[in-house]
């Protein structure tokens, strides 16, 4: 590595970090004054690239013609923003943090399949900007003009945000807010179009952001989550609703990732470490050492009441004896499937059993733990390649790798839990998905273990198992005892005690419950169930790719959970299956699922903002508040 | 102190209220004319807080009514109560402790307002000297004396017709506690309507016009604090510790 390698990345980092910035203070902004975790977020900043690049092939190959499509896109999107606070969030500010989430996961879901609609599959370029396409020589070094712009840019939008913030009534409503937005309202504030034009404002920095990656990132449907995971660690490593911390953070995780890709292949006490390859992983590894030293963040403080609204949590009852009676019942009913159903109607069957059991292990932590975990995949994952590398490595049998796969799983969510529990609310949920981000980072580039991104093949039952119908009624006995064993622990001393640290933490702490390590305790349960539906998931597909643990897989869980509703047990398991199946089901009939199911999510959230169970259960019992 | 009827400013009528499943108010009924004082007067939990939080639209009302000069206000959100002239001072005074003094202010300004003292921040400077030589000070730096302070001034600078005052002498020195009843006076002196809630029946007493008693969840006494100083058994019953 030469000086002048390094110089090269580093203003390209610095460059990557200037988006990273604008992108983040946008979420920042917002999560701040609405105390929404907004995921759609990085879906408003994909929009921006799209827009700012079909705009600047209409406007003109011009300078006149970039910088308008620039400043229509950002506008564009901001006004996209505040239209889907209006239509969706406003709606449901009263309801539980968990299903603003969901609205904005189910927003995502539509705007991905919006773009796929537009601009079709295959990712775009964008113009460079005319009269910057040139580069200014530094140290021997051409750097890009355009990236000397974005470098300054970032401090300037730093400078004009903190003047709109520190100096206009606007601002000085939105910091109120950010503290105690009950009591803004209780002084005559209008909160509704405070929380609009925070949406607004946000969103359009989301979209200016989009827009000036244009001439340096093709557009791609993938952009969303990528951006939005990047925001999540911008903001929370930078501490939330810290404009300045934000600034740090993106300068550092620009600067870190720049040293990574100039440091490249290095010999280090024989070793050869690829650091060029630790880009993918290191922002999060940054995320994960900031929070586990400092909780807040750089610069953020705890926050006030997140987790504490009121009626957010209901009990989880006891089931009746009429409740196994019942839950026998339909096991025996399912046991019978294979009469009637065929070949296909079986491997769906299969599929919803083991994801029934993926979202009812996040439900143990979510629901009764009250820990919200955004990286829920991971363990999923760790599972499923346990069970791969033992079958394929190893040559185990598959009764060896289904019991092995649970323990693989709940060793890494011992060591993650470890970590996690030390925070709370958003903080905990980034953690755990900074964890799942680096375990799928590792997968996708250990090609000599995990075969990379190709992942492993050839992973078939045993042959006592390989029959369909055989298969099938293993999962389901399997998943059907996981579950059982689940709900069993939930009403187990060890289950109150769990909710009692959810529901009054220091109560809880004072009456001799090691809340902490309960919660620990919790993470290595759900793991290992989710463990031993990632093995089935192998053996059922006979092969596995990084794609079991990405974020995208993180996500669905979350989706299936807070469709079915988090506040019941059976909850996560209709959700599951009503997700799976539609899925499928739509698929079959357009490639444009996400866009139905997302819709169908954003519908069932605005009419039923307790969950499909929940809400079913209110009907029934007569609508008693 | 009699007024006349139509001097009626709020009126609230068995209203009822509370929290989840917790219910805490019972039909409560209160009476508040233009420029008195009544002291809302009960024990830790009797619902005093609650009856000011749901006059105010912050716990929603279950049943009843409140009118604010003759207008139904139950219902609203609280930031179209203030607009209509009702001002909250909470008990935990809840100032924004990242904003400065003036930030504070800033937040709460309103237009003036017909019928209702007009305040500015000088105007609230020389009622509270104190919060005038930290003009610049967070709020998260101020002692609870000077919060205190801050919280009441927040409040009139939406130029209220009437004010509810949450336990304003709680967790106060004795000292600062006479300045606060010195200064809700001179507040009364103004024209300034006042529903103040308060366990210190020495505070209430040095301020008040009438007392409304609350016990559990229901109003149990209504009268002059000279009728509920003749009352040896309504204090016995409902106030002595």
């Amino acid at each position: 590595m030469t000086f002048a390698d390094l110089l090269a990345q580093l203003v390209n980092g610095l460059a990557n970090a200037s988006t990273l910035f604008l992108l983040a203070s946008g979420l920042s902004l917002i999560f701040g004054v609405t105390r929404v975790v907004n995921f759609a977020h990085g879906s408003l900043y994909m929009i921006g690239t799209y827009g700012a690049i079909w705009l600047a092939e209409h406007l003109g190959g011009s300078g006149l013609g970039f910088w308008s499509a620039v400043l229509m896109a950002a506008c564009g999107v901001a006004l996209l923003g505040a239209l889907m606070e209006l239509a969706v969030l406003k709606r449901i500010y009263g309801a539980p943090e968990l299903f603003q989430l969901l609205a904005t996961f189910a927003v995502v879901l539509v705007v991905k399949d919006v773009a796929l609609m537009v601009w079709g599959p295959e990712d775009i370029l964008g113009p460079r900007a005319p009269g910057l396409t040139g580069a200014v020589e530094l140290a021997g070094q051409s750097i890009p003009e355009y990236d000397v712009l974005l470098i300054a840019l970032g401090p300037l939008v730093l400078l004009a945000l903190k003047l709109l913030l520190e100096r206009t009534r606007w601002g000085v409503l939105i910091r109120a807010a950010t503290e105690d937005r009950e009591m803004v309202g209780a002084l005559g504030v209008n909160q509704v179009w405070l929380f609009t034009s925070v949406f607004a404002l946000g969103s359009g920095l989301a979209g200016l952001a989009g827009a000036l990656q244009m001439p340096r990132e093709p557009a791609s449907l993938g952009l969303d989550l990528i951006a939005i995971t990047d925001a999540f660690v911008v903001v929370v490593v930078g501490g939330l609703g810290s404009l300045g911390g934000a600034f740090l953070a993106a300068l550092l995780i620009g600067i870190v990732k720049a040293l990574c890709f100039a440091l490249g292949t290095v010999e280090l006490f024989g070793f050869t470490l690829n650091f060029s390859k630790l880009t993918l992983v290191v922002e999060f590894v940054l995320m994960a050492l900031t929070l586990a030293l400092r909780p807040w963040g750089f610069a953020g403080r705890p926050l006030r009441g997140l987790r504490e609204a009121p009626g957010a949590i209901e009990h989880v009852r006891t089931p009746a004896r009429r409740f196994w009676v019942i839950a026998t019942a339909i096991a025996a009913l399912l046991a019978l499937l294979p009469a009637v159903a065929d070949d296909y109607a079986l491997v769906l069957a299969t599929d919803c059993a083991i994801f029934a059991l993926f979202a009812a292990s996040l439900h143990f932590l979510m629901g009764p733990g009250g820990l919200t975990s955004f990286g829920h995949a991971a363990y999923f994952g760790v599972g499923a390649y346990a069970a791969g590398l033992l079958a394929k490595q190893a040559g185990a049998s598959m009764l060896l790798a289904l019991v092995a796969a649970p323990f693989a799983a709940a060793a890494f969510a011992l060591v993650f839990g470890w970590f996690c529990v030390r925070l709370t609310g958003v903080y905990l949920a980034m953690l755990t998905l900074a964890f799942a981000q680096i375990v799928w980072s590792v997968a996708w580039q250990w090609d000599d273990v995990t075969g990379g991104s190709n992942g492993l093949v050839g992973v078939w039952p045993a042959p006592w198992a390989a029959d369909k119908t055989h298969f099938y009624w293993l999962t389901i006995a399997l998943c059907a005892g996981a579950i059982a064993l689940l709900w069993r622990v939930m009403h187990a001393p060890f289950g109150y005690s769990l909710r009692a640290g959810r529901d009054a933490n220091l109560r809880a702490d004072a009456i001799g419950i090691d809340v902490k390590r309960v919660q620990w305790i919790a993470f290595p349960a759900a793991g290992a169930a989710a463990g031993l539906a990632g093995a089935l998931y192998v053996y059922s597909k006979g092969s596995l790719a990084p794609d079991v643990m990405a974020i995208s897989r993180s996500v669905d869980g979350l989706v299936m959970v807070l469709l079915g509703g988090v506040q019941t047990l059976t909850g996560p398991i209709v959700g599951a299956v009503l997700f799976t199946w539609l899925q499928d089901e739509i698929l079959r009939r357009t490639e444009y699922w996400r866009l139905i199911l997302g819709l169908a999510i954003l519908g069932l959230v605005l009419l039923f903002p307790r969950g499909v169970v929940g809400s079913l259960r209110r009907v029934l019992r007569g609508g008693e508040a | 102190m009699t007024a006349p009827a139509n001097d009626l400013l709020l009126q609230a009528t068995d209203l009822a209220s509370g929290y989840g499943h917790a219910q805490i108010l019972y039909g409560v009924g209160l009476e508040l004319r233009r420029g008195e004082v009544v002291a809302l007067l009960g024990r830790n939990g009797a619902g005093k807080s609650t009856t000011l939080k749901t006059l105010m639209g912050l716990v929603r009302a279950r049943q009843g009514q409140v009118t604010l000069l003759g207008r139904r206000i139950e219902g609203l959100s609280p930031f179209r109560i203030c607009r209509l002239g009702l001002g909250y001072v909470p008990e935990e005074r809840r100032v924004f402790a990242g904003l400065t003094v003036m930030e504070n202010l800033e937040v709460a300004r309103r237009p003036a307002r017909d019928g209702a003292p007009t305040w500015t921040p000088q105007r609230l400077f020389d009622l509270f000297p104190n919060l005038g030589r930290m003009r610049d000070r967070r709020g998260g730096e101020m002692s609870g004396g000077e919060q205190q302070m801050l919280t009441i001034s927040r409040t009139l600078m939406g130029n209220p017709l009437a004010v509810l005052l949450d336990e304003p002498s709680e967790g106060l020195a004795p000292v600062i506690v006479d300045e606060m009843a010195k200064a809700i006076a001179e507040l009364k002196r103004e024209g300034l309507t006042i529903l103040l809630s308060e366990q210190n029946l020495r505070f209430a007493t040095a301020i008040a016009d009438r007392a409304a008693i609350i016990e559990r969840g229901t109003i149990r006494f209504t009268g002059t604090m000279a009728e509920l100083f003749a009352n040896a058994e309504v204090r016995e019953q409902y106030l002595a510790v």
